[in-house]
C-alpha cells in the first residue's frame, strides 16, 4: 500500500480490463447504503506512470458517488499484480460460506427504508414475502425428515491404485466382481473407479478375520 | 464380464446447431425432441434413427420422465443439448476433454460409483471456475445436481408441476427419501453459460413461471432451498440447497 487519499469519485479512470457488471438491484443496493451509512470502504486503485489512479476494485462506489470525493487506497503493485487483484479480490470474498443462525440473528436487527437494500436483506434472508405466509402456515420448517439422522456421516475412503494388477487383485479380495467398460472397447483412457459400501467391506472384513482364525 | 446397462439421452428445444455438437461428442446419444419440432430436427441434418419425438410435452419434468419411462435401461443419463467439453483440473492446468471415447469412460464411471454406492440420482461438479475446484474432496454428497444427470433405477421422478428448478427439485427429494445424491466433482460438463443460451428451457423461462414455481419451491422445501444473488444470472438468481449431508 502506497496511501490512502480521498478523491472525487469523477477523478478515477476507470479500469478497462474490469469484468464485473452492476445490475440495477446491486446498483440500488449500493445507493441505499451510501444514502443511509455512507461511504463504508476503500476503492482500490494504482497510479499510472503519467500519474492518473486507475481503479482495481470499486467502480460500481465510484459510480455512484459521482463527484463526491471518496476513500483510495493506492497500492503498489504491477500491472500483473493489479489484474490478478481485479480477477480475484471479490470472487474470494464470494467463497465465504454464512454462518446461518448469525446471519438470522443479525438480519432480525436491522431494517432500512431504503428500497433497493431491503430488498438484498430480504435476498440475504433466504426469502421473499410472498413466501413467508406460506411458511407462516407450515412453520419454520415444513421438512423437518431433512435433518440429519445421527448416523448419517457421509465418509469415504479413497484407494489409489498405479497399476491395474493391484486394482484387479484388491478387487478380488473385496469381492468386486470384473466390469468392462463398454464405450472405450479395451483401450481405456480414464481409470476404473469401484464403490464398496461401508457396511458390506465390515461385513466382509469380520469373514476374512474369522476365517484368519481358524 | 459386466457392461453396464446405460443408455444417453440428449433432449432438446430448438437447438439444431447445438445439439449437433452434443451428438457428435456423444456417439451413441439419443436425441429426445418435441412431435413439432421432429422436422426441424431432421431438416438441420439429425438422424432420424438416432430421433425420438416427445408429444409436445411442456416443461422439464415431464420431458425427463418420459426419457426414464422410455428408456428401458437400468442407468439413463441425460445431457443438456448445449453440452460442449467437460473440463477438469488434475494440476494446476484445466484440461479439457471432447474425445467421445473419453467422455462417455467418463460417463460411465460415475454411473458405476453411483450405481455400487446406492445413489439412484447422479451428477457432476456444478463449478466450472477452477477457483471452486477442490482436489482433495473429488465426491460430494449433497447436490444440486443439474443439466448433465443421470437416474439408476426408475425410483427417481421429477414432479410435473414445476416447469424451471426441476433437478433442484428431484435432488431435494432425493436428499429426504433416499438421503443422498452423488456428485462426481472431479468433472465439470460444460454446457455455457447458464441462462445464458437461447432455445431450450429458456424460450419457456418468463419471470411468471419462475415466481410461481418458486413459490411452490418454497412451499414444498422451505428453508432447504434458496436462491442465490440474482446479480450474475440476469435477475433470475440460481437454485441452491441448503441439506446438511457430511459431518
Amino acid at each position: 500500500m502506497v496511501e490512502l487519499v480521498r478523491l472525487p469519485a469523477s477523478e478515477l479512470l476507470r479500469n478497462p480490463r474490469n469484468w464485473r457488471q452492476h445490475p440495477r438491484e446491486q446498483r440500488e443496493a449500493m445507493e441505499g447504503i451510501f444514502a443511509e451509512v455512507g461511504v463504508a470502504g476503500a476503492a482500490l486503485a494504482r497510479r499510472l506512470a503519467d500519474g492518473r489512479i486507475e481503479l482495481i476494485d470499486g467502480e460500481l462506489r465510484a459510480d455512484v458517488a459521482a463527484d463526491e470525493p471518496i476513500p483510495v487506497l493506492i497500492l503498489d503493485v504491477t500491472e500483473a499484480e493489479a489484474l490478478k487483484l481485479l480477477a480475484v479480490h471479490d470472487p474470494i470474498g464470494a467463497m465465504a460460506e454464512a454462518n446461518e443462525p448469525a446471519l438470522r440473528e443479525l438480519l432480525e436487527e436491522l431494517d432500512t427504508d431504503q428500497a433497493g437494500l431491503r430488498d438484498l436483506l430480504v435476498e440475504l434472508s433466504g426469502y421473499e414475502s410472498e413466501s413467508d405466509e406460506v411458511l407462516g402456515e407450515l412453520g419454520e420448517s415444513p421438512v423437518p425428515e431433512m435433518d440429519l439422522q445421527p448416523y448419517e456421516h457421509y465418509d469415504y475412503v479413497l484407494f489409489l491404485f498405479r497399476n491395474k494388477l493391484d486394482f484387479e487383485s484388491a478387487c478380488e479380495q473385496l469381492a468386486l466382481s470384473t466390469v468392462q467398460a463398454s464405450a472405450m472397447a479395451g483401450k481405456r483412457k480414464i481409470g476404473l473407479g469401484r464403490c464398496l459400501a461401508g457396511d458390506r467391506l465390515l461385513a466382509l472384513l469380520d469373514v476374512q478375520q474369522r476365517r484368519g482364525k481358524r | 464380464m459386466k457392461p453396464l446397462d446405460l443408455s444417453v439421452w440428449i433432449p432438446s428445444s430448438h437447438r439444431t446447431a447445438e445439439a449437433r455438437r452434443a451428438m457428435a461428442l456423444l456417439p451413441t446419444a439419443t436425441l429426445v425432441v418435441a412431435d413439432s419440432e421432429r422436422d426441424e430436427y431432421l431438416r438441420a441434418g439429425h438422424s432420424a434413427t438416432r430421433l425420438i419425438a416427445h408429444p409436445d410435452l411442456f416443461g422439464l419434468a415431464r420431458i425427463r420422465n418420459f426419457i426414464v419411462q422410455r428408456a428401458g435401461t437400468e442407468i439413463v443419463v441425460q445431457v443438456d443439448d448445449d453440452f460442449q467439453s467437460v473440463h477438469a483440473w488434475p494440476g494446476r492446468k484445466r484440461r479439457i476433454y471432447r474425445d467421445p471415447d473419453r467422455l462417455m469412460g467418463i460417463i460411465e464411471g460415475t454411473a458405476r460409483l453411483a450405481a455400487e454406492a446406492g445413489a439412484r440420482l447422479f451428477g457432476w461438479s456444478n463449478a466450472g471456475k477452477p477457483l471452486y475446484f477442490r482436489p482433495h474432496d473429488p465426491f460430494d454428497f449433497r447436490g444440486p445436481v443439474g443439466r448433465v444427470l443421470g437416474t439408476v433405477g426408475d425410483a427417481v421422478a421429477w414432479d410435473e408441476r414445476l416447469a424451471t428448478m426441476v433437478d433442484t427439485d428431484a435432488t431435494l427429494q432425493e436428499l429426504l427419501v433416499n438421503r443422498f445424491v452423488l456428485l462426481d466433482t472431479r468433472f465439470y460438463f460444460h454446457c455455457g453459460a447458464i441462462y445464458g443460451n437461447r432455445g431450450g428451457l429458456q424460450r419457456i423461462r418468463t419471470r411468471e413461471l419462475r415466481e410461481r414455481d418458486l413459490a411452490l419451491m418454497r412451499r414444498k422445501w422451505g428453508p432447504c432451498f434458496d436462491v442465490t444473488s440474482k446479480a450474475k444470472t440476469k435477475g433470475m438468481g440460481t437454485n441452491a440447497i441448503r441439506v446438511v449431508r457430511r459431518m
